[in-house]
Parts: C-alpha cells; sequence; structure tokens
C-alpha cells in the first residue's frame, strides 16, 4: 500500500509538473479579465463547399445589477449576404480592391443559427428576431435579439448550446475564402456588451451590438475561448491563442485545438501551402505563416514584430499572452491583409518588395499594436473608433521611426524619402476637407471618404502634437498610466482625458495649464483646424528723439545723447487662422547673431511682438521646434527679410535638366 | 561591325561644332521653360523659409506643404514641358536630315550649310516619321492590349505574384527589343534616303526593312554595341548623383556642370548611332565613294561584304 501511495504521489508530481511546463496562453495564473462571454466550440470546415458547421457553447456572465430578458448578437457575416445590408450600402465591398461577382453564388456568406438551446433544453431560436438599432434598414441581418424563456438574473450565469451554420464569402473585406486560403474572422454568432449605467456612455444598462458598416471594426466582452476545428489534415492551421492539441483522424481530416484566455475575439486561417516560421521572445511564441514566395523575406516579418514587442513593452505595457501568430495572405487574398485580432494579425507583403519601401514592416507593427488598442483595453470601434485605430498609428509612427528612421521610415529610394509619422501628417493635412467631421465620431457617421483620415490620420497627429507639447517623458507616462489603469477595461475617451488631466494637474504647467480639456475640445470634439501664420516682419530704425521736451522751452536736438549707436524696432506680426488654439512659440532671429524666444498662447487673431534692440530681425519662425504638426500649413510659419534663392536654383536647374531629358526621350521616338 | 562603330565614333569626335549647336539648341528650349519656372518658383516661396530643408536633401513635410498651398500655379509647366518635348521632336526631325547629310558625305559644319540640308530632306523625314511613329503606337497596342488580358486571366489563376510580374516584365522587354528594332530601321531609312537622294519615305523605309532583315546579326550587332556607352553613361550619373548633394555654390554648379555634360554626352551618342549605321550601311552595300553620288541603290544586285 505504501508502494502504491508513494507511486501515486510520484505520479501527481509528475503529473504537476507536466502541466506546469505545459505553456499558457497567457502569462497569468489568474484571469486577467471578467471574462464576461466564454466560448467553447467544435467546427468542421468543408473547404469545397466553403461552409462551416459548428456548435457553440456560449457562458455568458451577468456582471451587471439588472435582470437581462433578452441577448444581442452579432452575426457579421450576414453583411456578405446580399446588397441590400447596411455594410453593402454604405460601400464596404469596394474598400478592400475586391468585390463579389453577383452572378457567382459560391461568393456571397452568411450565417444562420440551427438551433439555440439553455441549459433546459428549450429552444430558443423561434424567438430570434434580426433588429437594426442603427438605421432602420430591415434587409440588414448582422444583429438580432433573442427573448430568453428565463431571464439572466444580476450576478448569475448564462448557457446556451448553439448550433450554426457559416457560409464563407469571397474575401472582400477581411473575412472568408479565395481560391484555396481561408482567413476566418467574425464567423461565429457573438454576443454584444451589455454596458451597465455608467460603463462609457450608458446612463442605463444596455446593450451595445451594433450593425455591420463598411466603415466599422468591432466590439466585444473579454473571455476564455476553447476551440476545435476540424478540417482536412492538408490544411496549416494557425488561430488565436495556444494551438494545445492536434488529433488525425480516420477520414482524413484532423483536429486541431486552440485555447485563447481573457480576449474579445477568436480568428483563424487554413491555407495548405503556408511556410511556418517560429521563434521565441521572451514569454512569447511567435509563429509566422507565410507565403511561400515570401519566405526570403522572414527577417523582415520577424525582425519588425520582435521591434513592436520591444517597443510596446518599454513605452506601454507588458504583452501578457503567450503566443502571437503573424499571417501574410496570398496575393489573390489581399483583402483579409492588414487586420488584427487577439494574438493573431494579418499582416501585408508583395514579391520583390524592396527593403526602401517598408510595407512589411509598417503593416506587421501597425496590426501587432492594435493588440493593446483592440485587444487589451477594448475599446468600442464602432463608436470611438480613434481610440484603437488613432492611438495605435500614433505608435506606429513611433516604433517605425524609431527603427526606420524619422524621414525614411516608410519610403527610402531613388533619393526620394518620407518617414511613417510625415505620411500620417500628411494623410490629414492634405484632406480636401479637414473639418469634415469631428475625430468623436460614430465609425459609420463619418462623410465618405473621411474616415481613415481623421480616425488614424488626425488622431496620431495630435497625439503626436500631445506629446510634443508636454514631452515625451509626460506623454508616455500618461499613456502607461492609461493602459495600466483601463486594460481590460472597455474605456472611453472621456477615461483618457481624464488620465491626461490627472498627469497635467500634478505637472500644472506654466503653458498649458492644470488640464488638457481646452486641447481635446478642439481638436478631438471639434472640427477647427490649426495654422499660424508669420504675417509680417517691420523693421523701424527708431528716429533721435527731437523738439521740445521740458518747461524750459529749450530746444532739444540729442547732441548730449549718445547717438552713436543706432536702435530698431523690429515688429513681428503673429497670426492665427484657424480656429484651433494652442500655445505657440515664435523664434526671432536678428542681424547680430542673437536670437529671442517668445511664448504666445495662440488664442487671439493676431499677436504684434516688439523689440527695440541695435540690431534688426532679419527672420522669424512660429513654432521653430515643430511642437505643433496639427499645424495645416507650415509654408507660412517664417519669414526671412533677406531670402536665399538658392533652393529655387537647386530645384530649377533640376526642371531645365529634366526638360532637356524629356525632350531627347521624345526626339528618340524618330 | 567593329569597323562602322570606331569610325561612327571617329567621326563624332570630329562633330564637336555640330553637336555644340545641338545642345545649345536644346539648352535654349529648356530654358525657355526654366527662366518662368524660376521666377513663378520665386513668388510662390516668396520670403517663407519652410523649403530651405530642401537644399540639403529631400524633405518630404516641406515638399508636401508647398505643393499643397502652391502646386497650383506650377503646375501648367507640366503639359508645357510635354509640349515642348513634342515640339523637339519637331526639331529634331529636322536636325536629322542636316546630321546624316554631313556624315555621309563627310562634310565640315557649317551652320549655313547644314541647315539648308535640314530644310532639304525636312519634308521627306517628317513622312517617314508618320509611317514610324503610327507604327511605335501600334505596336504599344499589340503587345499591351493582349498582355494585359494575359494578367487579368493569369489573376485568376497564378499562384503566386511573381508570375504576373515576370509576364508583364517579358511583355515589357519584348516591346522595348522590338521598339528598338523600328528605330534603328527608320535611322536607316533616313540615311538611304540621304544616300539616294530620294524624297520616297515609304519606299526607302521599306528598303531599310529588307536590309534590317538581309544584315540582321551585323545590324543587331552593332546596336546592341552602340548601347554599351549610354548604358554606362546612365550607371555613372546615377552613382554621381547618389554621392554628390548640393550644399554650396560649388557644389551647386559642380552638380549642373555635370548635367550638362550629360546632356551634351546624350546628343554625342545619338550622333554616335547615326554614323556607325551610316558606316555599316555604307559598307555592307559595298558603296564607293565617286559611286555613291550617280547611282541608286539596290540591295539584291550589289555585293555584300563584311564590313
Amino acid at each position: 500500500m505504501k508502494s502504491i501511495k508513494f507511486l501515486s504521489l510520484l505520479a501527481s508530481i509528475t503529473i504537476l509538473h507536466f502541466q506546469t511546463a505545459i505553456a499558457q496562453p497567457t502569462i497569468s495564473d489568474k484571469p486577467l479579465s471578467p471574462r464576461i462571454a466564454n466560448y467553447q466550440m467544435n467546427v468542421k470546415l468543408n473547404p469545397k463547399t466553403k461552409i462551416i458547421n459548428g456548435s457553440e457553447v456560449l457562458t455568458w456572465n451577468n456582471t451587471s445589477t439588472d435582470t437581462i430578458k433578452e441577448l444581442r448578437f452579432h452575426m457579421y457575416l450576414n453583411a456578405f449576404k446580399n446588397t441590400k445590408s447596411t455594410f453593402y450600402k454604405e460601400g464596404g465591398h469596394r474598400f478592400r480592391g475586391e468585390n463579389i461577382r453577383a452572378k457567382d453564388t459560391v461568393d456571397w456568406g452568411w450565417i444562420k443559427i440551427k438551433s439555440m438551446k439553455d441549459v433546459n433544453g428549450s429552444e430558443l431560436k423561434n424567438k430570434i428576431r434580426f433588429i437594426h438599432p442603427d438605421d432602420n434598414n430591415k434587409d440588414d441581418r448582422t444583429v438580432i435579439k433573442v427573448d430568453l424563456n428565463n431571464p439572466v438574473l444580476p450576478g448569475s450565469t448564462i448557457v446556451l448550446n448553439i448550433q450554426f451554420q457559416t457560409k464563407l464569402p469571397k474575401i472582400v473585406a477581411r473575412s472568408g475564402f479565395s481560391r484555396d486560403y481561408f482567413l476566418i474572422a467574425q464567423w461565429f454568432p457573438k454576443i454584444g456588451v451589455y454596458e451597465v449605467p455608467g460603463q462609457r456612455f450608458a446612463t442605463k444598462g444596455s446593450w451595445n451590438c451594433h450593425q455591420y458598416h463598411a466603415n466599422s471594426e468591432f466590439y466585444a466582452d473579454f473571455g476564455n475561448y476553447d476551440v476545435s476545428i476540424t478540417l482536412p489534415k492538408e490544411y496549416i492551421v494557425g488561430a488565436t491563442g495556444l494551438n494545445t492539441n492536434t488529433k488525425l483522424n480516420t477520414d482524413g481530416t484532423k483536429t486541431v485545438n486552440y485555447l485563447a484566455e481573457d480576449v474579445v475575439d477568436f480568428a483563424w486561417t487554413a491555407f495548405k501551402h503556408y511556410k511556418v516560421v517560429e521563434t521565441q521572445w521572451k514569454h512569447v511564441h511567435i509563429k509566422a505563416l507565410l507565403q511561400p514566395n515570401h519566405f526570403y523575406m522572414k527577417d523582415r516579418f520577424i525582425g519588425s514584430l520582435i521591434n513592436a514587442l520591444n517597443y510596446f513593452n518599454d513605452n506601454l505595457g507588458i504583452y501578457p499572452y503567450t503566443t502571437v501568430t503573424l499571417v501574410d495572405p496570398p496575393y489573390y487574398a489581399l483583402a483579409a491583409s492588414g487586420m488584427e485580432y487577439p494574438t493573431f494579425f494579418t499582416t501585408m507583403a508583395l514579391w520583390g518588395i524592396p527593403e526602401g519601401l517598408k510595407m512589411i514592416e509598417d503593416v506587421t507593427i501597425h496590426e501587432f499594436g492594435h493588440n493593446y488598442f483592440m485587444g487589451l483595453l477594448a475599446t468600442n470601434e464602432f463608436e470611438e473608433a480613434w481610440m484603437d485605430e488613432g492611438f495605435n498609428t500614433y505608435y506606429e509612427t513611433r516604433i517605425m521611426n524609431y527603427y526606420y528612421g524619422k524621414k525614411t521610415s516608410m519610403f527610402n529610394l531613388f533619393g526620394f524619402h518620407f518617414g511613417d509619422f510625415e505620411m500620417q501628417r500628411e494623410g490629414y493635412t492634405g484632406m480636401s476637407n479637414p473639418k469634415a467631421a469631428p475625430d468623436a465620431s460614430f465609425a459609420w457617421q463619418y462623410p465618405e471618404g473621411n474616415y481613415g483620415r481623421i480616425t488614424y490620420n488626425k488622431t496620431a497627429t495630435w497625439m503626436t502634437t500631445l506629446e510634443r507639447l508636454v514631452g515625451l517623458k509626460t506623454m508616455n507616462k500618461i499613456m502607461k498610466t492609461y493602459f495600466e489603469k483601463w486594460k481590460f477595461k472597455h474605456p472611453t475617451g472621456r477615461d483618457f482625458i481624464n488620465v491626461v488631466n490627472g498627469i497635467m494637474f500634478e505637472k500644472n504647467d506654466k503653458y498649458l495649464g492644470n488640464n488638457m480639456n481646452w486641447f481635446f475640445d478642439q481638436v478631438l470634439y471639434g472640427t477647427g483646424v490649426c495654422d499660424y501664420k508669420l504675417g509680417r516682419i517691420r523693421v523701424i530704425k527708431i528716429e533721435k528723439p527731437r523738439g521740445i521736451f521740458d518747461d524750459s522751452l529749450s530746444l532739444v536736438n540729442n547732441d548730449s545723447i549718445n547717438s552713436k549707436r543706432e536702435k530698431f524696432k523690429s515688429s513681428v506680426f503673429v497670426e492665427r487662422l484657424g480656429g484651433v488654439k494652442i500655445p505657440v512659440e515664435i523664434l526671432v532671429h536678428f542681424s547680430n547673431g542673437s536670437e529671442e524666444l517668445e511664448r504666445w498662447n495662440g488664442k487671439g487673431r493676431v499677436k504684434v511682438f516688439d523689440f527695440v534692440k541695435p540690431s534688426k530681425a532679419v527672420w522669424a519662425k512660429v513654432d521653430p521646434f515643430n511642437k505643433l504638426p496639427i499645424d495645416i500649413n507650415i509654408t507660412n510659419n517664417s519669414l526671412n527679410t533677406r531670402p536665399r534663392t538658392s533652393v529655387i536654383w537647386k530645384y530649377t536647374s533640376k526642371v531645365l535638366f529634366w526638360l532637356e531629358n524629356s525632350m531627347l526621350l521624345f526626339s528618340t521616338l524618330f | 561591325m567593329i569597323k562602322a562603330y570606331t569610325k561612327g565614333l571617329r567621326v563624332t569626335l570630329t562633330s564637336g561644332k555640330m553637336i555644340t549647336f545641338l545642345y545649345l539648341f536644346v539648352l535654349l528650349l529648356a530654358l525657355i521653360i526654366s527662366i518662368p519656372f524660376f521666377i513663378t518658383l520665386k513668388n510662390a516661396i516668396n520670403f517663407s523659409m519652410s523649403v530651405y530643408p530642401l537644399l540639403h536633401g529631400f524633405d518630404y513635410t516641406s515638399y508636401e506643404d508647398f505643393i499643397r498651398t502652391s502646386g497650383k500655379i506650377l503646375k501648367p509647366f507640366v503639359p508645357i514641358g510635354i509640349w515642348v518635348s513634342i515640339l523637339y521632336l519637331i526639331f529634331s526631325i529636322f536636325f536629322s536630315g542636316g546630321i546624316i547629310d554631313l556624315i555621309y558625305n563627310n562634310k565640315k559644319f557649317s551652320l549655313k550649310e547644314f541647315l539648308f540640308a535640314c530644310g532639304d530632306y525636312f519634308l521627306s523625314f517628317l513622312r517617314l516619321a508618320l509611317i514610324v511613329i503610327p507604327i511605335q503606337l501600334l505596336l504599344v497596342v499589340i503587345i499591351y492590349f493582349p498582355l494585359v488580358a494575359i494578367l487579368v486571366s493569369m489573376s485568376d489563376t497564378a499562384e503566386t505574384e511573381a508570375g504576373l510580374f515576370y509576364t508583364f516584365v517579358t511583355g515589357a522587354a519584348v516591346h522595348l527589343v522590338l521598339s528598338g528594332f523600328i528605330l534603328v530601321i527608320a535611322d536607316y531609312a533616313k540615311i538611304l534616303m540621304v544616300a539616294n537622294k530620294s524624297k520616297k519615305a515609304f519606299v526607302s523605309f521599306w528598303l531599310a526593312i529588307k536590309f534590317f532583315f538581309v544584315k540582321i546579326i551585323k545590324v543587331i550587332g552593332l546596336y546592341v554595341l552602340l548601347l554599351i556607352f549610354p548604358a554606362v553613361l546612365i550607371v555613372a550619373y546615377l552613382l554621381f548623383s547618389e554621392s554628390l548633394f548640393i550644399h554650396s555654390k560649388i557644389t551647386f554648379l559642380i552638380v549642373v556642370l555635370v548635367q550638362q555634360i550629360f546632356i551634351w554626352l546624350r546628343i554625342f551618342v545619338k550622333i554616335w548611332f547615326l554614323g556607325s549605321e551610316t558606316f555599316l550601311i555604307t559598307n555592307l552595300l559595298g558603296i564607293e565613294e565617286e559611286v555613291k553620288q550617280d547611282e541608286e541603290w539596290n540591295i539584291e544586285e550589289l555585293s555584300v561584304d563584311n564590313g
């Protein structure tokens, strides 16, 4: 008996050791998030029919104080069912360059619930209704509500057994198939978020479950995903989370199991021809699924991902998951590229792309970065897209510029170059109407063509402006505080602003004040533009005083005054052309080489700075240290009373040269 | 072939005055646009310092903001540049007669005689150009329309984008080669018109085609040989432009000088091509100098030597 007990103990210790030696999806043994929506799924993909048949056990926790009588779900893939969906009507099918051929039925996609039962076995399918909370489009089928037989009491849990079927669309936007390639996202009935009073904008408990729009992305609660996928064994699979098991079946298929904890979504990919690259970065297992003809660029994929991991961990917060999967779609499925899911993202590459064009690095860093904003902070991408896209783009510019050069991080070929932030700024300043909409708009409410420019480019531009105003150290403190305080909690813009204000209150900056509401009211909630102009430099020689000055009535002609030293009054006129008012610096350079740095609160329309000096003002610059990249026009930020023509000569000589070459080229036609 | 190549070079080296005249003409036409461009740019920049970062290299932000605010006033220079280039094409046709006449008849450059010869052959060369240029345009249609159709159909089945790329590059290479052959044939047609003192553009073009195919190896061989120097020239210029940046008056002057030498050499190369082709066709058709002025050529009748 003793020996049996001993052996049992030994076996237990061995098993325990083995279990702790097995990788976990996160770095923590404890839950990192509230784990409100938990899914256990068994699904089977038929690559020929493009259909997934699945069973989903949803465990949903009611963490509110409300009794929940209905549930709401996203049925995203119904956006691809026909041309009457809201997604289609808003032109979503065009945005990534592909389109569904109307005559080809296999191209369309949909999702349907075959059965939905509660723990008592009661069928709820007949209680399902399609709703249209955003636009009353009766033909849109991307949101359902389900009336419950037994309401979910506060603090309790409901478990639903859902049988569903998904027909994957041809990839036109993120998800579906293209030939034998599969990128499967937003593919299962996904419960919405029940917001309690005070959470985000909710004043009373309510469902936040929007329709699928052309410009919107997604919003969901945290939870665990335990997913088993069965498909033909030739397919190489990648997914959110940790691959815990792979089993070969006797019918030529295999079943792969994935476990993901504390995530808001689950996506996966299947393709026969991936070349797999695996490596380790600290606690993170990196798996890259690359196209065979892109394999020679694997160092670019992996290198940029590691750069992102390093930078985010040092400057924002620890990446808490133990896996990350990078997916490189083939050229015929590029509409699935450049998209993010928890611990899993698609990048973008083309064969032959030169080192000087940093597309691979840019997309990899950007999509990985979403793990922090979409994935860990999990802001509502429908209602505050800027908090994900804009913040992430801001970090993308920081990382790209840090590793690949401020002026060369995006493109550097044939003497022409530009950096990531330069490109983002130009995306905003180059808008035909930068006042089109406030940054803080719902995703589907931006005027056509402006969503990207405002949520990505404008947000990154004002974030960089904020950084330069408060200083990098303070900005890092703001972002780290925001991240640590609000990860796993779905913050709003106001929550972020409160963090900023809290830190600025401590700092109590002389020029910026002790809160930054004035800044956000203008750049985030307003539509004005920032444009300061160096209007004029006027220099007047100060005349020596002449005339009669005292009661003696004696004539003064200043022979007694030291008249050898000339003095000049230089007046520098600074104008505010835009509606946005930001404290601004003005640098004035004098003929004797001295300089004066002035500050203006930026509020009036014109501010005049006068200088009385023995030397004249030669040139002046508004915002000399580029603290206001949000200034929409830098060409009017400076004046030089002695302009240099060297640039003009340089570019005229270039024009001369290229004109001569053009003429000689035309002459080769005959 | 080598003799024609070296003879062509020798005659080009002695044609400095003509080349310089042609270069000055190109420069003058370009200055007619560049000077107003200078003034317009100066007015656009005014007293702003925002473009100063562009002096020592390229600065995207400075460039982009400037183009956004002032690009409209500079835009008209683009179509003007294209029209001037087309105008130069007509002048080039005009000058071709004088160039070939000088080379073929081994004359010394005299501006008056040169321009007289140019005028003499202008209309016939213009007629020839009206044959050659449409052929070039037709070639673009013949190559690229099917190429695009092939690429579109391949995009449904090609495994990788590399296949599409190589297909496109192959098509473009075929176009480039065929286009080059048409230019060479046009050159020989021009030479034949001068040699025969003929105004018959179509007949000369047809004779040139026949000559091309009869002597295809030598013609293509000479063409490839002649391409070496311009290829080296382009590479040398690109290396130079990468290594030297304008940061002072002296470097500016050096860059401008090198650029203008490059243009002069481009014209030099054109003369070299015409010179070598003249000597090749002369040699291969066994034409003696004293015979040239009296007889018309007939390719089938004349003996051929190895040149």
